[in-house]
């Protein structure tokens, strides 16, 4: 008996096409990976050179409120567009906020942005500079951290924002500056602590801001509308 | 949360990577804990698969569709035994190994016999016919993914094609 390969591929369709048949359905399999896996997931699910170093995480209360005096809040959008096009944010899946970047190629290093106001006590700790990126992180007392970087926004590049298992995160459009972002709150489940994030968008530089902090919103922000070319806070 | 950003040389890989991720990990983890029984362990299988399909992510036309559903179960159903044979201290797979593996339900859907014989070979027989003869991968390809020589893929080939021979002229079939 001859068994020849379009016998095989035709067969072999049928049989995997069985074999999805007999588990349950993907959207039917719910499972809360564990932290460790995610991690883990983290540098697969990346490509080329990662920016942000783990961040801590946090769970957006319910019922959260900030008293902002310098920002301005813009209500929550779940799909947020700018109006020049050149960022985009979904919400995908399980909860993922993802952006996707439209912008000119940039051949010249970003520009390094430094906060002018720091919470007291706190001091640079350590910069990561590269040609697309430039990172530079603030520690400060009882282990408080925050993280201030500027990235081209060019074609091709985006960002996704994970929520930790089994919680949910809520972008609060903000204002920095007359500039629009994103503000996530969320609680390490693994340390307890504040995990929050801040990005912003400038469309005319084609550059855009985050601070990574275990620090509130607001202090975050107050962060945030001080930030300005490392030239000027000289 | 997770931020991370991403210079994206090829977008559409990485788009189909999110998208197999986000679709299938649940289904691949339960697929895994039917085999492992370990939650830990389940979640290490899916995390092994999805680093052989991201290296074999150019391949995927279509992240959602009943062939890549095959693919990523095909894959995971391999990683999870592999980790089974490990824990249990078996340090040498024959190619002549006979595990079985994740159950089809050749009730349900009406196939072909040369089909149902497929579905019935022990799992690294079936799991090389599918991901040679359905998903299209080459033997190479096939034999990074099962851990497998060359020559070892090819033989592979050779004696899945001849227990299929066996079993349907076991049952009396002529194709």
């Amino acid at each position: 008996m001859t068994i020849t390969d379009d016998m095989l591929r035709e067969a072999a369709a049928e049989a995997g096409y069985a074999l999805a048949r007999s588990l349950p359905a993907p959207e039917a399999c719910e499972h809360d990976f564990s932290p460790r896996f995610l991690r883990k997931m983290r540098p697969l699910l990346r490509t080329g050179r990662p920016v942000r170093h783990p961040v801590l995480r946090r769970t957006v209360a319910a019922g959260l409120a900030l008293v902002v005096s310098v920002s301005v809040w813009l209500g929550v959008d779940m799909d947020a567009r700018a109006s020049l096009l050149s960022w985009l944010r979904t919400q995908r899946e399980n909860g993922i906020f993802s952006y996707r970047f439209a912008g000119p190629d940039q051949q010249e290093a970003v520009p390094l942005y430094l906060p002018a106001w720091v919470p007291e006590g706190f001091v640079e700790a350590e910069r990561d500079i590269k040609n697309w990126n430039a990172w530079v992180l603030y520690t400060g007392p009882d282990d408080n951290y925050f993280s201030v970087d500027s990235t081209w926004i060019q074609d091709g590049t985006g960002m996704a924002v994970i929520p930790y298992p089994g919680q949910e995160l809520t972008p609060v459009s903000v204002s920095v500056n007359g500039l629009p972002g994103d503000l996530y709150l969320s609680v390490d489940p693994e340390t307890g602590r504040d995990s929050n994030n801040l990005v912003w968008f400038d469309d005319q530089a084609h550059i855009y801001f985050g601070i990574d902090s275990s620090l509130d919103g607001e202090t975050m922000l107050r962060i945030a509308e001080s930030v300005s070319p490392a030239d000027s806070t000289k | 949360m997770l931020v991370y950003l991403e210079m994206l040389p090829d977008d559409s890989d990485k788009a189909k990577l999110e998208q197999v991720y986000l679709r299938y990990r649940g289904l691949m983890f339960h697929a895994a804990s039917r085999i492992l029984n370990n939650s830990a362990d389940a979640e290490d299988a899916v995390h092994q698969s999805f680093i052989s399909i991201a290296e074999h992510i150019h391949k995927i036309s279509s992240p959602v569709c009943t062939k890549t559903q095959s693919f990523v179960v095909t894959i995971v159903e391999r990683k999870a035994i592999d980790i089974y044979r490990r824990k249990s201290k078996q340090r040498v797979i024959p190619l002549e190994d006979e595990t079985a593996g994740l159950p089809v339900d050749t009730e349900a859907v009406q196939l072909s016999p040369l089909a149902a014989a497929i579905s019935r070979l022990p799992a690294r027989y079936r799991q090389f016919i599918l991901l040679k003869y359905h998903c299209g991968y080459s033997n190479q390809e096939v034999a990074d993914m099962l851990g497998l020589s060359y020559e070892g893929a090819h033989s592979l080939d050779q004696r899945a094609k001849k227990k299929l021979r066996e079993l349907l002229e076991k049952e009396g079939v002529m194709l």
